[in-house]
């Protein structure tokens, strides 16, 4: 999924390895989840986007919009 | 293209041609041995689910070697391994050993069963008995093993562990399946037990890269 987590991480001033010190996972899964290779579960996007104070929304972009 | 990134993508390919270098290089090696062993000892060739069966234990034994190298030495894994720096491997130091000792022991699984039956056989270098106490004992600790470490990683570690089986049952029914119904409808020979066995092993492997590879692990870092 196409995602904001490498721009807000680079914000934030953080490494890949530090930012996944932080959430608790390995640097490669950061690696992957920026390089949308991964998409991570809902408790890690959570973790994420409390971590940046953004609302997930504006971490992680999905395109698709209901059938009116 | 700065000189940084000139360099740091000069170093990737350089570390990526060592990687294979060094696998090419460990694998050879340790085949030849193994096979100038075998039939050393009975003057004859060894069957062909024999070789399958060690040049798998063979690629496990390595990848035991060298991610236990990255565990117990991170300064020289960080050479051989796909990692950014040591400081990475110091960081999956339990899940390094953890995937160190899981290799091992198929090696050794793997080793017991290539090296076991009835004597007189080409490549057979332990009788029944002693090779069943080899692999069934190597099979208890993996079960073990695999059992009290089965949280170990993070999640997307365990995704691919359990991408990694289901790719593994499917190309199981897609190999071992064709080729059973094959052989029942007698177009080919049935399989031998340590083929099925080596096969499966060969097959997980397969799997694993083919999991790990789909989440960017076998990019170049």
């Amino acid at each position: 999924m196409e995602n904001r987590v490498k721009e807000w991480r680079e914000h934030a001033g953080w490494s890949q390895g530090e930012l996944a010190r932080r959430l608790g996972v390995s640097r490669q899964t950061v690696n992957a989840v920026e390089t949308d290779k991964y998409d991570p579960s809902l408790p890690l996007a959570l973790r994420m986007a409390k971590l940046f104070g953004q609302p997930v929304d504006q971490l992680f972009l999905d395109h698709w919009e209901p059938e009116a | 293209m700065s000189e940084a990134v000139a360099n740091g993508s000069g170093g990737k390919v350089r570390k990526v041609a060592l990687q294979l270098v060094l696998g090419a290089i460990c694998g050879g090696v340790g085949m030849f041995a193994a096979l100038w062993l075998f039939e050393g000892q009975s003057g004859s060739k060894v069957d062909p689910a024999r070789v399958l069966a060690i040049g798998t234990a063979l690629v496990f034994g390595l990848m035991a070697f060298f991610v236990g190298l990255g565990a117990l030495a991170p300064s020289l894994g960080a050479r051989t391994l796909n990692v950014e720096d040591e400081d990475e491997l110091t960081e999956q130091k339990t899940n390094l050993l953890v995937g160190a000792v899981t290799f091992f022991l198929i090696a050794a699984l793997l080793t017991g069963l290539a090296l076991g039956g009835s004597a007189g056989a080409a490549g057979t270098l332990l009788g029944p008995q002693e090779a069943a106490l080899v692999a069934g004992a190597a099979t208890l600790a993996l079960a073990v093993w695999s059992f009290v470490h089965r949280e170990k990683g993070d999640e997307m570690m365990r995704a691919a562990a359990k991408d990694a089986g289901s790719i593994t049952t499917y190309l199981v029914v897609l190999v071992f399946g064709i080729w059973a119904a094959a052989a029942h409808l007698e177009f080919v020979a049935m399989f031998e037990p340590l083929v099925f066995v080596a096969g499966v092993f060969a097959l997980y492997l397969l799997a694993v890269f083919i999991a790990v590879g789909k989440r960017g692990l076998l990019m170049p870092r």
